[in-house]
């Protein structure tokens, strides 16, 4: 109907669609430059943590609105993700068939999936709006990761007009996609009418969902899945006690820069995977995959953290300052 | 006009700086982006160089798998 009877329904359906994909691309941006940079550190853990619950529930948003369009990507996606809740054990049979309205994905659930994609964006708002008062409690971080409280400019008009520029060349991106490319981003399939009699050759959802999908299918067990693919997503939460560096970002860590790069690599990698079949060799590297995910939160960032403090205590000990300055560099001799 | 001079006047102009508010930007943008990206590379070209080589090595192996050679070769398992 939006598509061919209403004038210009095109635009506003392919605009929908791809600044929702846009929308993640720069949340992945903001959340590696926050990675990179330790914004989370103290004492903004309160925004990064606020910051951590507008992903999770950006990715409900998005996979509520997903539904909407009841295509075959739409449905057996649907199906995948309202089941996970029936790995909730005692409730989780009972659990999923309140959730649908019915015992499959229905008129009902589609009608619920509607109500909550119009509602929730307004927490959303909300939430980011939190994540802003919360932030300026303290002002914006630095590359330097040193404090600027002898330097602050307001908001507005500088940092206003400063974001309305990258505004400006995001409109343009847009455009290229929506006018030239509007379902590059999306998956083919969704343009058959959903078919509750046939299951897709395979179930893939966007691009934005497809790391934590594959951390999803590389556990076995469904329950540890769904915790797995949930953990995935909150460990970000600990990051602020994770990072046991002193110096806050990676800027004059060169050890904590290659893990952040190998992070990044495994993310990619991880969202690849989950564009494909679960078959050998996808599902080893899958498992390796997650391993390494998990691994970079809970070892990699904190022995880089202590080992980098300590070969500077190691450095600035008395003893070593000592020698250096009995024997100075040729140029001061 | 024969009267007093006028004084403490304020004009205002708009501040040179403000008339190219923009001034240079493009050229950082592209110089300085790339020299900091240059920076970065060998702290992101390793792990890059790693995950392409996992990735190209799982398309292969994939791709081997669902050939000819492939079921022969998995028949016995």
């Amino acid at each position: 109907m939006i598509m061919r009877d209403v004038n210009y329904g095109w635009m506003i359906r392919y605009i929908h669609a791809n600044v929702a994909s846009f929308f993640f691309i720069f949340v992945y941006l903001h959340i590696g430059r926050g990675l990179y940079y330790g914004s989370y550190k103290s004492p903004r853990a309160i925004t990064w943590s606020i910051g951590v619950i507008i992903l999770v529930l950006m990715m409900a948003i998005a996979f509520l609105g997903y539904v909407l369009p009841y295509g075959q990507m739409s449905l057996w996606g649907a199906t995948v993700i309202t089941n996970m809740l029936s790995a909730i054990p005692w409730i989780g049979q009972d659990f999923v068939e309140f959730i649908w309205g019915g015992f499959s994905v229905n008129n009902a659930t589609l009608n619920r999936f509607f109500s909550l994609h119009f509602v929730l964006p307004f927490v959303l708002a909300a939430l980011a709006v939190m994540h802003m008062i919360t932030l300026h409690q303290h002002g914006s971080s630095n590359p330097l990761g040193i404090s600027s409280n002898a330097d602050k400019i307001p908001m507005h008009p500088y940092y206003l007009f400063k974001d309305l520029v990258t505004i400006f060349l995001f409109f343009l991106l847009l455009s290229l996609f929506v006018f030239y490319m509007p379902n590059a981003l999306g998956h083919s399939d969704n343009y058959i009418p959903a078919n509750p009699m046939q299951t897709p050759p395979s179930i893939v959802p966007e691009w934005y969902l497809l790391p934590y999908y594959a951390i999803l299918r590389s556990i076995p067990n469904k329950l540890l899945g769904v915790a797995g693919m949930l953990g995935s997503l909150l460990i970000l939460l600990a990051m602020p006690i994770l990072d046991t560096s002193r110096v806050r970002g990676s800027q004059f860590r060169p050890l904590m820069r290659f893990a952040f790069w190998a992070f990044v690599t495994d993310f990619f990698l991880l969202m690849y995977l989950g564009s494909q079949h679960a078959e050998e060799p996808f599902i080893t590297v899958g498992a390796i995959a997650t391993v390494f995910y998990f691994a970079w939160f809970v070892v990699v960032v904190p022995v880089v953290g202590i080992v980098e403090n300590t070969l500077m205590d190691i450095a600035t000990t008395p003893a070593n300052a000592k020698e250096s300055a009995a024997n100075p560099v040729p140029s001061q001799a | 006009m024969g009267g007093p001079k006028q004084k403490g006047v304020v004009t205002y102009s708009v501040s040179p700086f403000r008339q190219r508010a923009l001034k240079g930007t493009l050229h950082g943008y592209i110089f300085n982006g790339y020299s900091r990206a240059m920076r970065q590379a060998p702290y992101m070209l390793i792990p890059f160089g790693i995950g392409y080589s996992v990735y190209a090595w799982a398309k292969g192996k994939s791709a081997y798998y669902n050939s000819k050679e492939g079921h022969h070769a998995m028949a016995g398992h």
